[in-house]
């Protein structure tokens, strides 16, 4: 007990920083008293005026410390309190009217808050200040009315209120990976043009849509693997990251990697190629991802690893690169591969693994592309093929053991007769390997069937 | 509940107000008016909170943590026995406990339930079964308060998901809770997304030809070693791979990368590796700075030189050493060789360094580590030790004098025997301490006896330990002039333990002293004529003497004795004769 306390004790204290806390809550509260003395004076004074000069310089140099310290300052205002970046900054009672004054300017605007993701200049302070001090928009519209006039500042965002809603919220939907991809998918959206505005990285967000997923392929790992998003939802790059990430997971699962790497993994793959968000190339776009991640401050192995996976995710095997990046590599170059591209179609499945089996050891880590295949089957899910019978089916199943490793289940899509058929007849190829067996596989694209209906059959949970 | 237009919610139970509730500690509550069942969970729960918010305060091996933890576990059991589970709501201030609350608090920072329903948290269900090591890390969890300062990587729903508790289940909603929106902000959302190239990643790689693939098994041992490339073992490598990494492109003339891009990183895996068990990769991080300092500074980045020696100092700056120091296990006493290796390396003055630390801290570990650290580094300068010795107090001033007892060897004794009449009870406590281990010598004795007079009772019982092991018949007459001064005044305990060391010093020729002591009041009452503790000293010292003729003195005086005495004389025949027991064996 006393070993586990102790190791318990070190983790916490690695990840909670009171002295940083300390700091922010002594200039929070400095920063704090100048804003809202910049709002008055804003009020008092003409512009020019030395008083208010002296305070917006001070309050430049003050948001100049926190947002280098921490990337962004948050100044959010909760009933009758303020919150710099989550510390409360505690006034003495005579200053607390001070405080109430901020928060009462604030609420005018129907703002909860302000974020500020850069250094402002004097003079923008000042321009903060008058906006502040100036007339609300009108009622339910306050807040946004704020937001355009504060629009010519670099890096200010104005928060809603803090409410809580009670209503609307939706219980975790852990289980339907579809669901959770959907739901990746927007994230992943968002945080990318969140990146290529400047703003810092919010991996929290992405590692929500990242558990759920995992939770989604240990809860049936066929559905999971069978998932894919109908086209027209959301663009090819995204389903891409969404589909390394899959990939990825399911390799650090059959890697029995721990649940917190495993989230590492997932959020890695999911911000892997975020360098593309600001129009690099594939040359370029590795480090230039890795250069808008490191702006997140703080220690935490997920962001040491992310980086590096981030930076190496292209290099082959022999060259060594981390855990993570070896993962990615396999999983973004069956994807690259496999998926529909504008004038690159793609390779079925079961092709495209056999060709990475061929880099084994040298593009791809052997040990790695060994447990992919294992994951995957032979016959990957998606993969057309033709039996001996000459019914066509699509594999819907992984590798499930050594065994019925080649022999995966599959849905027919047509008949003997060469009738198309929707995909809802599964068959057991192990159970029936006697009788028939897969005789080649086939491309999809050149022979016109959707495999996407089986996959879909599948996710509808029929038969 | 008070519906708002969008769907917003006030709490249905209006906040006590301060006339209403007792206030707990950190903005805390007390509900009031709970039956019992819902008493034994709201006190579970205070236990809880507040065992969370000193988590981080105290060592591991803090008795206080430890209590503290004990009681909260034997809470926790035996409320479990009664209930069976215990199912919390969460709510924005409050833990529910079927519909009753059973927990408040109004301090958005410290509420254990805002932080648990800010995160997504709606329920926590423990369940019989849940136990010590569970309870340690639920602790670690809710104790983090201040991780969303900057990291941004974890909440409570994430962590607690790592976790995979067995015997508690936690509800949470789906996402981070939304704040309110206004009209402007439907459209803000959906214009802020940005959906990556179509040609991402394009061209596809060039692979060889297909072939296979095969089922292969892969070795246990491999796994394991890949899964090892993901544990905490392999992060320090794993930082100095990325800074390693990163180096390179601070040097590439196309990525023209600016130092002060990366500094805060390079300062992030500073903090991580200074710990005692990060040494090696904490040396690797001093020599990857030694290395980079004597590049050349690339002209899209004239600051550079700047920035990575202040990073350098950086680390032996007083906030590292300390870091470093407070990072010894609390079982440890023994400083690590690698420890002097990476100070010498980093620290330009390690000396003041470990002497500010050993100022601040109050971790045994850390002293005893301090300690040595000073031993090796003050060999160099000696008299700057006793410089800030002679500035200290308390604590501080007793460590000073430890590691000068130790460094100086025998030529620090008169010092340390001087210490002794410290005005500090800390520093004369440390001094006795070396002078009992010390070999006797004759530098000692004046210290020693100038020391008894003005000690308190229980210090002036370890100085006459000292003196009796000392053999120095030097000693005599100074106490016993002690004894004749102090008359009624000395505690006949005391006297007693002065009685020893006259019999231990004097032997056989002081007889007659002792006797004289005994002297009969004459006449028909039975007594002495000297005050009781002369007596008791007397007797005490004939009892040490191994010589027939105090044996006879004691006998005798046993005859004169009167009641108040004689239990004294009793003693001392009572202590020859067990001596005489011990010598028989």
């Amino acid at each position: 007990m006393q070993r586990s306390l102790q190791r318990a004790v070190a983790r916490a204290s690695l990840a909670d920083d009171r002295d940083l806390a300390g700091r922010i809550r002594d200039d929070g509260q400095r920063l704090v008293f100048l804003l809202n003395g910049l709002v008055r004076s804003s009020r008092l004074y003409q512009a020019g005026n030395a008083a208010v000069d002296a305070l917006a310089a001070e309050a430049a140099q003050m948001l100049g410390r926190l947002v280098g310290l921490l990337g962004a300052a948050h100044v959010v205002a909760v009933e009758d309190q303020i919150y710099v970046n989550e510390i409360r900054v505690r006034m003495k009672k005579l200053e607390q009217e001070l405080l109430d004054q901020l928060v009462a300017e604030l609420g005018r605007h129907e703002a909860g808050g302000l974020s500020f993701h850069a250094p402002l200049e004097p003079e923008d302070l000042k321009a903060l200040a008058r906006a502040l001090a100036g007339p609300a928009g009108e009622a339910g519209h306050g807040r946004s009315a704020l937001a355009a006039r504060l629009a010519g500042l670099p890096g200010v965002e104005v928060g809603g209120k803090y409410r809580f809603r009670l209503k609307g919220e939706k219980p975790s939907t852990r289980q339907d990976a579809a669901e959770v991809l959907r739901r990746g998918a927007s994230v992943v959206e968002d945080t990318l043009a969140r990146l290529a505005a400047g703003r810092l990285p919010h991996p929290l967000l992405v590692r929500r849509v990242v558990i759920d997923l995992v939770d989604a392929l240990d809860a049936d790992s066929r559905r999971a693997a069978t998932v894919a998003l109908r086209q027209g939802e959301t663009g090819p790059g995204t389903q891409h990251l969404l589909a390394v990430s899959r990939l990825a997971l399911r390799l650090g699962r059959a890697l029995e990697l721990p649940d917190a790497a495993l989230s590492d993994l997932g959020v890695a793959a999911m911000l892997h190629d975020v360098g593309y968000a600001r129009g690099s190339d594939r040359d370029a776009h590795a480090m230039a991802g890795a250069r808008m991640l490191l702006r997140q401050r703080g220690f935490h192995e997920g962001k040491i690893r992310r980086l590096q996976a981030t930076i190496e995710h292209h290099s082959s095997a022999d060259r060594s690169p981390c855990l993570f990046a070896r993962i990615l590599r396999i999983a973004d170059d069956y994807d690259v591969l496999t998926a529909s591209r504008p004038g690159a179609p793609p390779l079925p499945p079961a092709t495209a693994q056999a060709a990475m089996w061929a880099a084994r050891g040298t593009v791809y880590d052997p040990d790695l592309l060994a447990l992919f295949v294992q994951a995957m089957g032979l016959y990957p899910p998606g993969s057309l093929l033709e039996l001996s019978d000459g019914r066509w089916v699509v594999s819907v199943s992984g590798g499930r053991d050594a065994e019925r490793f080649a022999w995966p289940l599959a849905r027919v899509v047509r008949d003997k007769e060469g009738r198309v058929r929707d995909g809802a007849e599964e068959m057991d190829l192990f159970v029936l390997r006697e009788f028939v067996r897969p005789k080649r596989v086939l491309n999809p694209a050149s022979h016109g069937v959707d495999v996407g209906a089986a996959l879909e059959a599948v996710q509808r949970g029929t038969p | 509940m008070s519906d708002g237009a969008d769907g917003t919610v006030e709490p249905r139970t209006p906040f006590p107000t301060g006339a209403e509730a007792e206030p707990g500690e950190g903005g805390g509550q007390k509900p009031q008016g709970l039956g019992p069942r819902y008493q034994r969970v709201a006190t579970l729960l205070t236990r809880l909170a507040s065992t969370a918010r000193s988590f981080l305060l105290y060592d591991a091996g803090n008795e206080a943590i430890n209590r503290s933890l004990s009681a909260l576990l034997d809470s926790a059991l035996s409320t479990l026995q009664v209930e069976g589970q215990i199912a919390l709501t969460v709510q924005p201030y409050e833990l529910k406990f079927e519909d009753q609350t059973v927990y408040l608090n109004r301090d958005r920072e410290r509420s254990l339930a805002f932080r648990l329903y800010r995160d997504g948290v709606r329920g926590l269900t423990f369940r019989k079964g849940f136990q010590a090591e569970e309870l340690t890390r639920l602790l670690e969890i809710l104790s983090i308060r201040y991780t969303g300062v900057n990291q941004r990587e974890d909440d409570m729903v994430t962590l607690l998901w790592k976790a995979r508790f067995e015997h508690l289940d936690v509800t949470t909603v789906e996402g981070i809770v939304p704040e309110e929106t206004d009209a402007g902000d439907e459209e803000t959302a959906s214009s802020r997304r940005l959906v990556l190239p179509d040609d991402v990643d394009l061209p596809r790689p060039t692979l060889p030809p297909p072939k296979g693939p095969t089922w292969i098994d892969v070795p246990p041992e491999r796994l394991r070693a890949l899964r090892e490339e993901a544990g905490e073992a392999a992060l320090p490598d794993d930082c100095l791979a990325l800074l390693g990494r990163l180096r390179r492109a601070l040097s590439d003339s196309k990525e023209q990368l600016p130092f002060g891009e990366v500094a805060h990183l390079f300062g992030e895996v500073r903090d991580y590796l200074l710990s005692v068990d990060r040494l090696p990769a904490l040396k690797r991080f001093g020599a990857l700075l030694w290395e980079m300092a004597g590049e050349e500074t690339p002209e899209w980045d004239p600051q550079r030189h700047a920035a990575v020696y202040d990073l350098l100092d950086s680390c032996g700056h007083r906030r590292a050493v300390r870091r470093l120091l407070r990072s010894v296990p609390a079982e440890e006493r023994k400083l690590r060789p690698e420890l002097i290796e990476v100070l010498d390396r980093v620290c330009p003055d390690p000396l003041v360094a470990v002497m500010e630390t050993l100022d601040e801290e109050e971790g045994l570990a850390t002293r005893a580590v301090a300690r040595q650290a000073l031993e090796h580094y003050s060999r160099r300068k000696p008299g700057l030790l006793e410089q800030r010795f002679l500035l200290s107090r308390g604590r501080m001033a007793s460590d000073l004098l430890r590691v000068m007892a130790h460094v100086g060897g025998e030529a620090s004794v008169a010092f340390v025997a001087q210490q002794c009449l410290h005005p500090d009870a800390a520093v004369q406590d440390e001094a006795l301490w070396h002078i009992a281990r010390t070999p006797y010598s004759g530098v000692l004795g004046r210290s020693l006896f100038e020391a008894f007079r003005r000690a308190d009772p229980d210090r002036r019982s370890r100085i006459l330990e000292i003196v009796a092991r000392s053999g120095d018949a030097r000693f005599l007459e100074p106490l016993t002039r002690y004894v004749e001064e102090r008359g009624d005044g000395l505690g006949t305990d005391e006297a007693s333990r002065i009685g020893r060391v006259l019999g231990i010093l004097g032997g056989p020729e002081s007889i007659a002293r002792w006797k004289a002591w005994l002297q009969p009041a004459g006449g028909r009452r039975k007594g002495f004529e000297a005050p009781l503790p002369r007596i008791v000293a007397a007797a005490t010292a004939l009892a040490f003497i191994r010589a027939e003729a105090a044996a006879e003195a004691l006998g005798a005086a046993f005859d004169e004795a009167d009641e108040t005495s004689q239990p004294w004389i009793l003693g001392a025949l009572a202590q020859r004769q067990r001596q005489a027991w011990e010598a028989a064996r």
